[in-house]
């Protein structure tokens, strides 16, 4: 018993431990330009309304008169002959003799790339003839270019690793042909696919059968936009970063309809209706399970839902309390649903509509398809390791930190990177092992538990937040994870160990003298 | 079959598809013409005919011997027991004894193909519907049958091991041990696929009270087999109609019990297979601890076989039973030769049980009755 019980104090006294969030945040835009004004968010009414109040970025050495608004609110304005304000710091407001500092975790956002956009734009249109609006299309294109290389080679090595996978899982090898061990099998697909003759069926809606494969990659792409895949590493820190996320992974939806149906077969009409139902029932429930972690937050920005984080498990949003863990499972399935995945895959189920919605397509077009369904997979591994598993966090590094030591920032980008190839690993796990849905079970689950669910997430997320002291919060929570993660990990060491002893000997070769395998 | 095509766009409503012969799931070139409104299949007509290579007819043309690898392309999934049948058919004819050892040789490689068969049946019914690690994981399980039956006779797939009057060869030295071996190999896999698929939750749910036949529709079909074993008819040729040495070998014939949903449900037929793969590794097992006792003769017939007269033989066959009737005429050849086989009775059915169904519950339907193609139309 003794034994047992270890783990449940340490995660408990680990909970206990975790530091407390800092009395102020500042909720202010990105950036902030000569004129704005910046929030400051207090988590009790600590200011007096009335009396002035000043606002110091502590690392720039800059103060601001400012204003309480309410209890809770200060609202400051950077005066309009003022610099536009960037860099880490932490702020201080101050009122009479009261000072209070913003938690060092509370990122003063960066911005790397539009910045330096600017900079190479303006720099090109004062140096070379032409209309100034041209080289910011190129600027922007030149950037864009950069955010979309890497997809197909992300796509590419992320079909490799699968087809590695499910060739251990089903007893066989996968690719180990092309390059080292296999890795390079994707450059040969790719290249012998943009070889291949682009057809269009005669009955086909030219136009539209052309576009869907363009609208699924761009709906793709467009969610690399606002990822955070490091503190420096993020185009755009958008303020609705999770909205923005979920309304463009919608046009990969569109684009399946519109695939489906131009193709003018009916299998692919098939499978574009079948994908159409499937993905709108299931933003429902993931957009809830989303908005659960929103409003732990206070924020859709995804930089600073990942700053709202810690380094240690137990400072991410999935052990937050038991309303993001349920969440995490709902936007989980709901995510594997959206991606089109097993059990989900019925858009393409290949034993029943042959392809899917993809049938009559060839060559480069086809090839857009499972570019983006593979893509999704990393997207889907992003999204959960920003939302739910403390992003690029690191223990013991804080933004100073990291401002100060750029290779720290390098190993947020690896720990980020570990985090989503863990998801993905999981998502091709359950796809190797799982039968499918039919329609309408998948359509019950959805409505029937995943929306109810969902929303009891959202409301109890609500109130845990509004109600729960953080200190009994994380007490609670950690008892609660502690009695689940004992049990479940008691029932799944004792399941493998079980696999373990009856299936010790299931290969053969020797005792049917074969040589190889 | 045109016509039906036509027919069925008039109304407007609802749509025709045409699934196969080129389709990934239909298990051969067979073709479906389904009436669907939306995901919903108003009916799905089976079209059969497509891989039919007149075996019969060249029945006619070649000699009693020289049929016997035709007979592998009957049902090239369980080529044995049609081999068995063939050679249990014109034995009858011609009044011939077998060889006690060549009885329990063929009852020993029936059952190991029933086995391989019963894998690609089980396999290929959790891909059709998802399921794609099952298929492979199962396939090594027929990998290592092939190897075994490859030692004996030499083929993989298309044996043409059994002789008239006996076999072809007797067991290579140490293949006995190979087999046991294999046999203790096998029963843990069988216990880790239940874990795997049968009991997936998943799994059940989509076949549990899916496509059910019941006893009478079963009979009134003339399904066979396994098919009409979950059914609840509690019909083995083997035993009730013995053959071979099938008398001294102790095993049950399971029969569906509606485990998961109703008897005669698809997850009935899926599990009266699993559970007929334990029987079969159990007779191996027995028939390999009788047969030291037999004489090693393995083989006995006359030179010339100029047979006269009828003779009707049957087996059971991983598809059920499969009947050859021959007819003689006193030449070396058959007058006339025919095989009943159980897919194409099975396909008889599809149109029936198809009603309702989702267009993804056909896939299952097909699949769990274990249809072959050229099973159907030889």
């Amino acid at each position: 018993m003794k034994a047992r019980l270890w783990p449940l104090l340490l995660i408990v006294a680990a909970g206990c431990a975790a530091p407390e969030l800092a009395p102020i945040r500042d909720a202010r835009p990105t950036r902030l330009q000569r004129g704005e004004r910046m929030l400051v968010e207090a988590s009790a009414p600590l200011f007096d309304v009335g009396p002035p109040v000043t606002v110091t970025f502590d690392a720039l050495g800059v103060t601001l008169p400012a204003r309480a608004v309410a209890p809770d609110r200060v609202v400051a304005t950077l005066d309009e002959d003022s610099p536009p304000l960037a860099g880490a710091s932490t702020i201080t407001v101050a009122q009479g003799a009261h000072r209070w500092t913003s938690d060092a975790r509370t990122p003063f956002d960066v911005e790397l790339c539009a910045p330096a956009l600017q900079h190479l734009a303006n720099g090109w249109a004062a140096r070379l003839p032409g209309p100034a609006w041209l080289w910011w299309a190129l600027a922007l294109l030149m950037a864009a270019a950069i955010v979309a290389a890497p997809l197909p080679v992300v796509a590419g090595l992320i079909v490799v690793w699968e087809r590695k996978i499910s060739g251990y899982m089903g007893s066989r090898f996968g690719p180990n042909r092309v390059g080292p061990n296999g890795w390079l099998q994707w450059l040969a697909d790719g290249l012998k696919l943009l070889m291949k003759e682009d057809i269009v069926p005669s009955a086909a809606d030219p136009r539209l059968f052309r576009a869907a494969p363009y609208l699924a990659f761009l709906g793709l792409f467009l969610t690399f936009i606002v990822l955070p895949f490091s503190r420096y590493a993020i185009v755009a820190d958008l303020d609705v970063g999770l909205l923005f996320l979920l309304s463009v992974t919608s046009l990969v939806v569109v684009s399946i309809i519109i695939g489906g149906w131009s193709s003018n077969s009916k299998w692919a009409l098939l499978g574009g209706m079948r994908s159409a139902a499937q993905i709108v029932s299931y933003e429902l429930p993931a957009s809830v399970a989303l908005l659960t972690i929103a409003t732990l937050t206070g924020s859709l920005s995804t930089q600073r839902i990942v700053a709202a984080q810690g380094g240690w498990p137990w400072q991410w949003n999935l052990f937050h309390d038991p309303f993001t863990f349920v969440a995490f499972f709902i936007w989980f399935v709901s995510a594997l649903a959206e991606g089109n995945r097993t059990p989900f895959d019925l858009p393409e189920a290949e034993s029943e509509l042959v392809a899917g919605y993809n049938t009559e397509y060839s060559g480069f077009r086809f090839s857009l398809f499972p570019l983006v369904e593979w893509v999704n997979i990393a997207v889907i591994g992003a999204v959960g390791t920003l939302l739910f598993l403390g992003g690029w966090r690191l223990p013991f590094v804080d933004n100073a930190l990291i401002d100060a030591h750029p290779w720290l920032d390098a190993c947020g980008f690896v720990v980020f990177v570990a985090k989503d190839l863990a998801i993905v690993f999981v998502v091709i796990w359950i796809r190797w092992t799982l039968p499918r849905f039919r329609v309408d079970q998948m359509m019950s689950l959805c409505w029937k538990y995943f929306i109810p669910f969902s929303f009891v997430c959202f409301v109890g997320e609500l109130g845990w937040v509004w109600l729960m002291p953080p200190l009994a919060g994380r007490i609670v929570a950690g008892v609660l994870f502690a009695v689940f993660g004992v049990g479940f990990g008691g029932w799944f060491v004792a399941r493998v160990r079980d696999n373990a002893r009856r299936y010790h000997d299931l290969i053969l070769n020797d005792a049917l003298g074969r040589g190889d395998a | 079959m045109g016509e039906l095509i036509l027919a069925n766009e008039a109304t407007g409503e609802e749509m025709t598809l045409n699934m196969g012969p080129q389709h990934p799931s239909t298990h051969g070139v067979i073709r479906f013409i389904i009436k669907t409104d939306g995901e919903i299949m108003r009916e799905a007509v089976p079209d059969v005919g497509y891989l039919h290579r007149a075996i019969e007819h060249i029945a006619e043309k070649c000699t009693y011997e020289g049929f016997m690898p035709y007979t592998d392309r009957v049902d090239y999934v369980c080529a044995m027991p049609a081999n068995h049948a063939w050679a249990l058919a014109v034995e009858k004819l011609a009044g011939l004894e077998v060889p006690e050892r060549a009885e329990y040789l063929r009852v020993i490689t029936d059952e190991l193909n029933r086995i391989s068969s019963h894998c690609i049946a089980l396999g290929a019914m959790a891909m059709d519907v998802g399921a794609i690690t099952p298929f492979t994981y199962i396939l090594r399980e027929r990998e290592y049958v092939n190897e075994l039956l490859e030692m004996i006779c030499g083929a993989r797939l298309t044996y043409n091991y059994h002789r008239i009057g006996g076999v072809g060869w007797d067991m290579p030295a140490g293949w006995r041990d190979k087999v046991l071996a294999w046999c203790d190999h096998f029963a843990p896999v069988m216990d880790e696929f239940d874990r795997l698929i049968t009991n997936n939750a998943l799994f059940v749910q989509r076949l549990a009270k899916l496509a059910v036949i019941a006893a009478d529709e079963a009979i009134d079909y003339g399904l066979v087999g396994p098919n009409l074993r979950a059914a609840g008819v509690d019909f083995d040729v083997r035993r009730d109609v013995p053959y071979s040495i099938y008398p001294k070998l102790k095993f049950e014939v399971p029969v569906g019990r509606g485990l998961v949903g109703t008897v005669g449900d698809a997850w009935d037929r899926y599990w009266v297979r699993a559970q007929e793969w334990r029987q079969s590794v159990s007779m191996v097992r027995q028939c390999l601890a009788q047969i030291d006792a037999t004489a090693p003769e393995f083989w006995k017939a006359p030179k010339k076989l100029k047979p006269v007269g009828d003779a009707m033989a049957r087996v059971e066959a991983a598809r059920g039973d499969m009947s050859c009737y021959v007819v003689g005429d006193g030449g070396t050849n058959a007058y006339r030769a025919r095989f009943r086989t159980g897919s194409f009775n099975a396909m008889g059915i599809i149109r029936d049980k198809s009603r309702g169904l989702m267009v993804a519950d056909l896939v299952a339907l097909i699949a769990s009755l274990d249809v072959v193609a050229p099973e159907i139309d030889r």
